[in-house]
């Protein structure tokens, strides 16, 4: 009898089989399916993240929605899926994404609710003591979330549960869709320039009118001041602005010389010869430096009625980019009664360097 | 094993026997009188064939045989078997013509107004009768709808109908009885069946597919502002270039597109972004900004990204912030909607020489 029973099951055995595993899967199903109960659907569902570039780090998710089901409220759960966001799919979590550090920084709606420490990797859940709820709109903010490693649309599952834990059949459930992607530069690249210009008269601020390279300044005496001007125009966009330098000597003769000014003021008789960059009223010549930007002449040459000239130096000088400026050089020349005969003549060079 | 084998044909041959025997006898039995005649055509076509349906209309359809005066008709339901002359008929299952049945839409009878249907054995049977109805020639179509029936509770289930015509509306309501059914004229069997409801369910995920690019969803939409050989840009062009978004979801409410970025920038300096409000940029007045050029499928661009032609807008403390600016929302579901974004900038005399650059983002949110 035993040996017939044994023979019959044999015969049988891969009807058993099938018969178990059906049976297996059948009562290994049922956990995930059990506390899903398909309540109302929540609406007007949105998250909206504050970084939608893969891979993002500190990223602000807000997600916001509206309960439909007045009743008792103790948990929801914020589910982030990579495959579905159907709620009888098993929920594969987005590779990459982070929530482990997520902080819940705002709430409106209903409010109460903290973040459990049970919280997951994909997992957000929100507890509180069971209470009623009113069906509304209800909002919650998180920070401190990586997204996923990959672009694509994700999904994320939204369910209520009157209990504290996420426990038991959820009330309400919700999903939405949000994409991650990359972004993009823009780019543009401004080249340097220096535009830079001198000549006995320029029109405006376009170095295309300066005209002239030679000043006569007519017979010098002792017993009047003869005087001349020149202009440069200056732009650049070099972040450190520009620095005009002059290049020269005094007025000679052969050997005979006429005393460069340092800072001093027109004396009639005495042989002296100098420039500045302002407006001066004795003698009369010049005017102030017009135009945008806030190169200024340097301070030795920035004295109305005194005038220097020192090769080398800086006349004028900026700190940034500087829109057209234009300076005016006042040249004032004086010789004594005993200042020797001649031709006098200087070459001024005015140099102007920008500091990129 | 062999013996058995002989008893399963011993019995086979049995089982034919009797069913050959009892066709036999059904083909015998079936007509009551010499002259009846099998209506042809018969049909009864069911409004549901849902199990347990309520309210269900049976159109009862058949084509006289034979030429005679018909002032009544039986429609009896059985569960058992269609054939006149079976005395036994038992009730389908939940099925009921209700104790006030009701027909409409009288058509081949002579005449087709003055009919009365009623019920009988417990509301299994239906008959319809009008004593002063005349003769109805053969071949005529006849067709009524008994429109209060309840279909057997038993799904996937078949059930048979009797119909028999009577010359006298007696025949019908006080004659008429299964096995017994008299002196009728006419008659036909018809077998009917429920079925089983078939639900049908599909799942529509939410969805929300988003991609910014030049010139196909996939590429780099990046790009440099500029013009001439060195694509460079200076005081003597409003420089732009294109980048495109589309956008397909089915979210009920559509969704927003903020974009997120600062100005260009190049270490500390930067090119003045246009502002919070749409501005037309001149050649040489430094400025950088951005503009829905063309509006997809539902989209509407938001100001200050709304302008015209060289009217640009980019509000750096908006764009700037944690969710980024508003440039566009989405009325609705959509499938596939490009949109484009054309950026300008330019670059005036004082605007420091370098590379600039700037990280723009555009985030789709959709309100599902």
């Amino acid at each position: 009898m035993a040996q017939q029973g044994l023979l019959w099951l044999r015969a049988r055995a891969h009807v058993i089989f099938v018969a178990i595993v059906m049976v297996a899967l059948l009562v290994g199903a049922g956990p995930f399916f059990a506390s899903q109960a398909l309540g109302a659907q929540i609406t007007s569902r949105s998250l909206k993240p504050s970084d939608g570039r893969p891979g993002a780090h500190n990223v602000v998710y807000e997600t916001s929605f509206s309960i439909p089901t007045t009743g008792t409220v103790g948990s929801i759960e914020i589910l982030f899926c990579s495959n579905s966001a159907l709620i009888e799919d098993v929920c594969a979590p987005p590779y990459g994404l982070d929530a482990l550090n997520a902080n819940l920084t705002t709430q409106s709606g209903p409010g109460g609710f903290v973040l459990s420490p049970t919280s997951g990797v994909n997992n957000l859940l929100l507890t509180r003591t069971p209470t009623n709820l009113n069906a509304g709109p209800a909002s919650f903010t998180f920070d401190q979330i990586v997204n996923p490693t990959d672009a694509g649309s994700y999904y994320v599952k939204v369910f209520t549960y009157a209990s504290a834990d996420a426990t038991g059949p959820s009330t309400d459930f919700g999903a939405m869709a949000f994409p991650i992607m990359e972004g993009y530069d823009v780019s543009a690249e401004v080249p340097p320039y220096l535009t830079f210009c001198t000549g006995v008269g320029i029109t405006g601020f376009d170095c295309s009118t300066a005209q002239g390279d030679q000043i006569g300044l007519g017979e010098l005496n002792s017993v009047t001041s003869n005087v001349a001007q020149s202009q440069a125009l200056a732009a650049t966009n070099a972040g450190s602005g520009y620095n005009i330098y002059v290049h020269g000597t005094t007025m000679t003769s052969g050997n005979n010389i006429i005393p460069a000014m340092l800072n001093a003021t027109s004396q009639v008789g005495s042989s002296q010869f100098g420039i500045n960059l302002r407006s001066n009223s004795n003698p009369d010549i010049g005017q102030d430096p017009t135009g945008g930007g806030t190169a200024t002449p340097m301070p030795n040459y920035n004295l109305a009625n005194r005038f220097r000239l020192v090769s080398g130096e800086a006349i004028a000088s900026a700190s940034g980019v500087q829109d057209y400026k234009k300076f005016t050089m006042s040249y004032l020349v004086n010789v004594s009664k005993d200042q020797p005969p001649g031709v006098y003549s200087t070459t001024l060079t005015y140099v102007c360097v920008a500091n990129f | 094993m062999k013996f058995i084998s002989h008893s399963n044909n011993r019995a086979v041959y049995g089982l034919a026997a009797v069913f050959l025997f009892a066709a036999t006898a059904v083909s015998f039995l079936a007509p009551g009188t010499a002259s009846a005649a099998q209506v042809t055509s018969r049909s009864i076509q069911m409004s549901s064939s849902t199990q347990g349906a309520t309210g269900t209309t049976y159109k009862v359809q058949f084509t006289v045989a034979t030429t005679a005066v018909i002032q009544g008709i039986v429609v009896d339901f059985c569960d058992n078997s269609p054939l006149i002359g079976d005395a036994t008929c038992t009730p389908p299952t939940g099925f009921s013509i209700t104790a006030t049945p009701a027909v409409s839409n009288i058509t081949g009878l002579n005449p087709t107004t003055g009919w009365s249907a009623a019920q009988r054995n417990t509301n299994r049977t239906l008959t319809l009768t009008n004593g002063s109805a005349g003769s109805v020639n053969a071949a005529t179509v006849v067709s009524f709808d008994l429109t209060t029936a309840t279909n057997p509770t038993t799904n996937n289930h078949t059930f048979y109908a009797r119909i028999l015509t009577y010359t006298t509306a007696a025949g019908a309501t006080t004659t008429y009885a299964p096995g017994s059914e008299g002196a009728f004229t006419d008659y036909g069997g018809v077998a009917l069946s429920t079925g089983r409801v078939i639900n049908i369910t599909a799942r529509v995920m939410e969805s929300l597919a988003f991609c910014v690019y030049d010139a196909a969803c996939g590429d780099d939409p990046s790009f440099t502002l500029g013009h001439g050989t060195n694509m460079i840009l200076d005081t003597t062009a409003v420089d732009t270039d294109t980048a495109s978004f589309s956008i397909s979801t089915n979210a009920q409410s559509g969704a927003i597109v903020n974009i997120k970025g600062d100005t260009l920038k190049s270490g500390s300096n930067d090119i003045d972004a246009a502002g919070a409000a749409a501005v037309a940029f001149v050649a040489g007045t430094e400025k950088f900004g951005t503009r829905v050029s063309t509006s997809g499928t539902n989209i509407t661009a938001a100001a200050p990204y709304n302008g015209a032609a060289n009217n640009y807008g980019f509000d750096t403390a908006s764009t700037t912030s944690t969710y980024g600016d508003l440039i566009a929302t989405l009325s609705g579901p959509v499938n596939t909607s490009v949109s484009t974004l054309t950026y300008g900038a330019t670059a005036s005399n004082t605007t420091a020489a370098g590379i600039y650059t700037s990280a723009q983002q555009l985030i789709a949110t959709g309100t599902f």
